[in-house]
C-alpha cells in the first residue's frame, strides 16, 4: 500500500524521530500535568536525522515465524526494530531468549504463547509485542507508545481488498455502498 | 488594566454554538468579538496527528491542549483536569481550541421530538421546557441549512421544509441491517447528520473515509471550525488564547465587561453591550461561579442556585457480536443508521427512552489487538483478522438521563496553570437509567438474533460509556427561582447576558445535543437583534 500522509510521511521519518520529538516537546512544556500528553506527531517531520540501526537477522526471522509471512518489508523491519531498541534496552537479549526457546521446543506459531505462558518465562509477552508492532504499527505502551506505521501495518494489508485504513477515501460519493464481496 | 477591546456583542467561546450565533449577528450588522481560550489548529495538522497517533481509538489524541487552556485527557493517563467527586465517574471529553468539540463528532444533528419538550407534563418525570417544539422549529431549520444537515424524513421530528440535501448514501452494512431487522419490527433509518451528501457550502460530498471521529479529513462533515470561519467572513473578530476568567457587572446587574488572561497571564478587559457565554456545559458554569461578586456571592446568574446543577449527558451500554454474514464495517460514515421507535412512549414514566445506534466503524484494529492478546499467531492470525473484521458489529444506545440537582459542576480547590480553579463534577446514575439500560439490552439481544449473531458480548451491567453531550448545567425555564436563563437563553439575573450552550437544555432527550443547542442559540441571536 503506497498511501502517504499529506503532511508527514512516517515512512520518511528517521527511526529515532519519536525520541527527538519527545525531547522537543518536553522542552516546551509549561506545566507539570501537560506531560501526560504524548509527542506532537507533527514534530516528527522536523526531527534531526541519525544513523538508523538495521533490523537484526534474529528480529526478521522471529517476525517471519510469528506472522507467517515469508517476506516482510525490510525497511519496515528496520523501523520497527529501531523503535523497539529505543523503548526496550534489552530487546536484543529478549530476542535471543525467545529464539533459543523456539529452537529448543520447536512449537508451532499457533501454540507458542501457551507454551511460554506454561513456563511463566520473563519474555513471554515478547511475541505479542512483536506482532503488535507489525500488525497495529505501535511499539511501546502507555506514555512510551509510538506509532511507527499506519497504512502499511499488516492488519490493513490483510483486509486491503475490502477496507481502506480509516481516513482514506473509498472513492467518489456513495462508492462505499456497494457490496464489498462483489468488488 | 486599560480597556483594549469593545464590541456590540462579545461571545465567550468559539465552539459551533457560539460561533453560529456570532455569524448570525455579524451578518445582521453587529460588531462581534469572539474570545477563544485555546489556539487555532488547522485540519491538515489534525489529520496528520491522527495518522501518527499510537492511540487511534482515543478520539482526544490528535488534539493537543495548551497549558493555559487545558481540557480533560484520560489517555495514556488522566491529566486530572476534570476533578471527579463521584460517586459515578463523569469523564467528559471536550476540546478547547478554535471550533471546540465538534472537531470530533459523528455529525449527528438530530432534532428533539415534540414530546421531549414536555416530559414532566406528559410522563411525570424530569422537567418541561419553557418553549415548545414549534417555537424552535424555524431555528432548527436555519441550523440545518447552515450546517448542511440531511437524514431520513421519518425520524419522528416534524418538519416545515425538507432537508437541504438528500440522506447520505447507505453503507452495505446499513443496507443489510435494514433488510434483516425489518421482519422483526425494527425500522432502521439513515441518521440525521451534518454530513454532505452532495457538494454543499463549498465543501465536498462525503467520500466514506470512516474517520468522522476523531477528524473528518475532507470537511464533508460540518464542525465548529467552519462556523468560526463563517463568522469571521461575516465580520466577526476572533481573539485566540484569550482565557476569560471573570465576568464583571455593574450596579444595575448588567454585564459591562469580561476579563481574560493571555498565555503569559496578562489581563485584558473587554467591554460590550451584549454578552454571549458559549464556553460549553462545564466551562460556562465554571466561569459564572468564578465571577462571584459582593452582590452575587454564589456566582453570576445563580440566584436560583442552579448554575452547575442538573448535569446530564447520554450514558450508553452496548453489545458487540459477530454477524453470520460478511458486512465489513468500516466502509462509509462511522455512525450511519439507527433505530428510533424507543425514543418516546408511555414507558418514559417508568424507564429511560433511548435511540439505538448501529456502528459502521472499522473493527480491524480492535479485532487484531484482541487476537494478538489471545496468542493467535501465524497464518491463523490473518485468517481470523479477516473473519472477524468482516463480521464484528456493535450496537449502543443514546439514553436519556433525568435532571438531578445533585449531579453538578462546582469549582474545585485545585487550580490550572493560570491559577484558575479546575471544574469538579459530582455525578450519579439513577434507577430510571438502569431500567432503561436493561430494556435496551433486551432489544440488542433480539437484534443480534435477527442478524444471526454469535459471540454476544454485552457491556458490563452498571458500567456505561459516555457520549460527551454535556447538558443541563444552566437550564432554561420560566421560573427564575428554578432556572438560570429564560426562554430566549437570557440570564434571569442579568438582562444583557445570554448563554448559548447545550448547558441550557433542561432535559437531555435521546439524541445528540448539538443541533438543538445551535437552534436555541440562533433563537437567542434573533432575540438579541430584535432588542438591540
Amino acid at each position: 500500500m503506497n498511501i502517504r500522509h499529506p503532511q508527514t510521511s512516517m515512512k520518511d521519518a528517521p527511526p529515532d524521530a519519536p525520541v527527538a520529538a519527545r525531547r522537543l516537546l518536553l522542552a516546551g512544556i509549561l506545566s507539570g500535568y501537560v506531560c501526560s500528553f504524548l509527542p506532537l506527531p507533527a514534530a516528527f517531520a522536523t526531527a534531526p536525522t541519525a544513523a538508523a540501526p538495521k533490523a537484526s537477522a534474529q528480529f526478521i526471522a522471529l517476525s517471519a515465524f510469528l506472522s507467517g509471512h515469508v517476506q516482510l518489508d525490510p525497511e519496515q523491519a528496520d523501523r520497527l526494530y529501531a523503535a523497539f531498541l529505543a523503548v526496550e534496552s534489552d530487546f536484543d537479549a529478549q530476542l535471543k531468549q525467545l529464539a533459543d526457546f523456539i529452537a529448543a521446543n520447536k512449537p508451532e506459531a499457533s501454540g507458542l504463547q501457551a507454551a511460554l505462558d506454561d513456563q511463566k518465562l520473563a519474555f513471554a509477552k515478547l511475541p505479542g509485542r512483536i506482532l503488535s508492532a507489525w500488525y497495529v504499527g505501535v511499539v511501546g505502551g502507555g506514555k512510551a507508545a509510538r506509532c511507527v506505521t499506519f497504512e502499511s501495518s499488516l492488519m490493513y494489508a490483510a483486509v486491503a481488498d475490502r477496507l481502506k485504513p480509516p481516513s482514506y477515501a473509498y472513492g467518489p460519493y456513495g462508492s462505499w455502498g456497494r457490496n464489498p464481496l462483489a468488488t | 488594566m486599560s480597556e483594549q477591546y469593545s464590541a456590540d456583542v462579545v461571545v465567550i467561546g468559539s465552539g459551533i454554538v457560539g460561533a453560529l450565533a456570532a455569524h448570525r449577528l455579524a451578518l445582521q450588522g453587529a460588531s462581534v468579538l469572539i474570545l477563544e481560550s485555546g489556539p487555532r489548529i488547522d485540519r491538515a495538522t489534525l489529520v496528520a496527528n491522527f495518522r501518527n497517533s499510537p492511540r487511534k481509538g482515543d478520539f482526544m489524541s490528535p488534539y493537543p491542549f495548551s497549558a493555559w487552556s487545558p481540557h480533560p485527557v484520560y489517555q495514556p493517563e488522566d491529566n486530572d483536569y476534570l476533578v471527579q467527586a463521584g460517586p459515578y465517574p463523569y469523564k467528559a471529553e471536550y476540546i478547547r481550541i478554535v471550533g471546540g468539540t465538534t472537531w470530533h463528532w459523528a455529525a449527528q444533528a438530530w432534532r428533539n421530538l415534540p414530546n421531549d419538550f414536555k416530559i414532566q407534563s406528559q410522563y411525570g418525570v424530569g422537567r418541561d421546557w419553557p418553549i415548545s417544539y414549534d417555537d424552535l422549529e424555524p431555528f432548527y431549520y436555519e441550523a440545518e441549512v447552515k450546517m448542511g444537515v440531511s437524514g431520513a424524513p421519518n425520524n419522528g421530528s416534524p418538519r416545515s421544509k425538507p432537508f437541504p440535501m438528500q440522506p447520505v448514501a447507505q453503507s452495505y452494512l446499513e443496507q443489510r441491517f435494514q433488510e434483516r431487522l425489518a421482519p422483526g419490527g425494527y425500522q432502521v433509518i439513515t441518521n440525521t447528520t451534518a454530513r454532505n451528501s452532495r457538494n454543499y457550502d463549498d465543501r465536498p460530498a462525503c467520500c466514506g473515509n470512516n474517520n468522522c471521529m476523531p477528524i473528518c479529513p475532507i470537511d464533508a462533515q460540518y464542525h465548529g471550525g467552519l462556523a468560526v470561519d463563517a463568522a469571521e467572513k461575516a465580520g466577526a473578530k476572533l481573539i485566540i488564547n484569550a482565557v476569560v476568567y471573570r465576568i464583571e457587572h455593574d450596579d444595575k446587574d448588567r454585564i459591562v465587561a469580561v476579563h481574560y488572561y493571555d498565555p503569559q497571564k496578562n489581563s485584558v478587559r473587554v467591554t460590550g453591550k451584549t454578552f454571549i457565554l458559549a464556553a460549553n456545559g462545564i466551562e460556562s458554569p465554571k466561569l459564572l461561579l468564578l465571577s462571584a461578586s459582593d452582590k452575587f456571592k454564589n456566582g453570576l446568574a445563580n440566584s436560583s442556585d442552579t448554575v452547575g446543577r442538573n448535569l446530564m449527558d447520554h450514558p450508553s451500554n452496548s453489545l458487540v457480536f459477530d454477524a453470520e454474514e460478511e458486512l465489513w464495517p468500516g466502509r462509509g460514515p462511522m455512525s450511519p443508521s439507527s433505530i428510533n421507535h424507543l425514543r418516546d412512549g408511555a414507558f418514559r414514566a417508568e424507564h429511560a427512552p433511548f435511540r439505538i445506534d448501529i456502528s459502521n466503524s472499522s473493527q480491524v484494529a480492535s479485532v487484531t489487538q484482541n487476537l494478538i492478546a489471545k496468542g493467535i499467531y501465524g497464518a491463523e492470525l490473518e485468517e481470523k483478522i479477516r473473519y472477524y473484521s468482516a463480521r464484528q458489529c456493535s450496537l449502543k444506545n443514546v439514553l436519556e438521563i433525568l435532571p438531578d440537582p445533585n449531579n453538578r459542576v462546582v469549582l474545585s480547590d485545585k487550580k490550572d496553570a493560570l491559577g484558575i480553579p479546575r471544574p469538579q463534577v459530582h455525578y450519579a446514575m439513577s434507577d430510571y437509567v438502569h431500567r432503561g439500560m436493561a430494556a435496551a439490552r433486551e432489544e440488542y439481544t433480539r437484534i443480534a438474533q435477527l442478524m444471526g449473531g454469535t459471540n454476544l458480548r454485552y457491556s458490563p451491567d452498571g458500567i456505561y460509556g459516555n457520549n460527551q453531550h454535556i447538558t443541563g448545567t444552566m437550564a432554561m425555564g420560566s421560573d427564575p427561582a428554578t432556572s438560570v436563563v429564560d426562554a430566549f437563553g437570557r440570564a434571569h439575573d442579568h438582562p444583557n447576558l445570554y448563554i448559548a450552550s447545550t448547558g441550557i437544555m433542561p432535559t437531555a432527550a435521546t439524541v445528540n445535543s448539538t443541533l438543538t443547542a445551535v437552534a436555541l442559540a440562533l433563537r437567542s441571536a434573533d432575540h438579541i437583534h430584535a432588542n438591540a
